[in-house]
């Protein structure tokens, strides 16, 4: 396909950041071919608080940064190895990166995978020590292993209503459910949800599909 | 401490705690809920967090954790999507930035409590809560207040949010939505 532009969100320092032109993503990972990846075209990407602790300037998160790991969008190339994603579908990306092939990807545990982060396990897009992925907040993103990390819509008409919900389970719905089934929330249980952020707001939401009478949340 | 946020929690129907007030948790639960204990606990606050009370200003990373502790009925669990982490150059004292807190352990010891750590696994949750979201069984962009803006607006989102604003900021870089 013909070269495009892209633009993305790039840490500048504590307390900055800016919309900036950046290099149109490549279905390569450094010098070697990344064929089990494809190109989205991003429909949303959202602003996360674990964003706000680098823009803080709480982390060692370096100057340049391009943000984003809360992504969805459609796909617009496939390498040569994606056999289940197509070009067309709109997806939702886990803002981990996973192989799908390590010992943790195997048991379920995505969150902490092997081999995408030479420095730790786990990985995400656009964050600090987390692999040194291109984030997304941006007009196109690279994301590899497609067919293990995608979440494919079903419908795109139907996905294009329910945008403004869907674009929550790329981390903050997702991430709040986990909270509440780790505390064992359940029918009638009793949930205090610390902090009323969107996380804690998702949470709480969590609990009531979870079941509960009562949630009482704080800031 | 920001109210916008725990009217946004109210809205759909949660009680809440307003920890500005120099009440005990447990006394401001108990007038809820009639117990002062509660049976889960979800952090969702993470290493940034405040003290309570009079202390609403000062950064406590510990605090979160401490409660719940404190909190959570003996045997119960604690959720913790809260982020912490291993380096964090801005804390107020040497032990916190490298990450190690001040926690009351032995209490959480003593009432047996679990505690679940780490990043969420996505994609063992995203498919059926997707489907949650296309079977109408929740308002999730309600819930978190979803508001759309452009990737030049992306700045101002971020200075919003970090001002408190109860939203949830969502890039929408090729207008595709608003369209």
């Amino acid at each position: 396909m013909a070269t495009a532009s892209n633009r993305g969100v790039i840490f500048q320092g504590a307390g900055k950041v800016t919309v900036e032109t950046i290099d149109f993503p490549k279905l390569a990972l450094g010098d070697r071919r990344c064929d089990h990846g494809v190109i989205l075209k991003i429909l949303t990407t959202n602003i996360c608080g674990s964003d706000q602790h680098m823009v803080r300037g709480r982390t060692t998160a370096p100057q340049g940064l391009v943000l984003g790991h809360e992504i969805t969008g459609q796909v617009i190339e496939c390498g040569r190895d994606v056999e289940f994603i197509c070009v067309g579908d709109v997806v939702s990306v886990p803002f981990n990166i996973a192989c799908g092939r390590c010992r943790n990807c195997k048991e379920g545990k995505t969150g902490i995978c092997l081999n995408v982060n030479p420095s730790r396990p786990g990985a995400a897009y656009g964050y600090v020590d987390m692999g040194g992925w291109v984030g997304g907040q941006a007009e196109y993103v690279m994301v590899p292993y497609a067919d293990f990390n995608l979440l494919k819509f079903p419908d795109r008409e139907q996905a294009m209503e329910k945008i403004t919900d869907l674009t929550l389970l790329s981390d903050i719905f997702p991430t709040g459910f986990h909270g509440c089934v780790t505390a064992g929330v359940g029918p009638g249980s009793i949930v205090y949800i610390a902090g009323a952020g969107p996380v804690g707001l998702a949470a709480a939401a969590s609990a009531r599909l979870l079941g509960r009478p009562a949630s009482l949340s704080a800031t | 401490m920001i109210p916008e946020r725990l009217s946004q929690a109210k809205s759909f129907g949660c009680e809440v705690v307003d920890l500005r007030q120099d009440a005990t948790m447990q006394d401001m639960i108990e007038q809820i809920t009639g117990s002062p204990e509660v049976d889960a606990f979800v952090d969702c606050v993470g290493f940034e967090a405040h003290g309570c009370g009079h202390d609403h200003g000062h950064e406590q990373p510990a605090t979160v954790l401490n409660s719940a502790m404190d909190l959570t009925r003996a045997g119960g669990q604690i959720g913790i999507p809260g982020l912490y982490v291993t380096e964090d150059p801005g804390a107020e004292d040497k032990a916190a930035q490298k990450g190690a807190l001040s926690l009351r352990f032995g209490l959480g010891w003593a009432k047996s409590h679990s505690f679940h750590t780490g990043q969420c696994p996505v994609m063992r949750y995203n498919r059926a809560l997707m489907q949650a979201i296309l079977f109408g069984r929740v308002d999730i962009a309600k819930a978190v207040n979803v508001e759309l803006i452009t990737l030049d607006d992306a700045p101002r989102g971020y200075a919003d949010f970090d001002g408190g604003a109860a939203k949830k900021f969502v890039i929408d870089p090729h207008g595709m939505v608003a369209a």
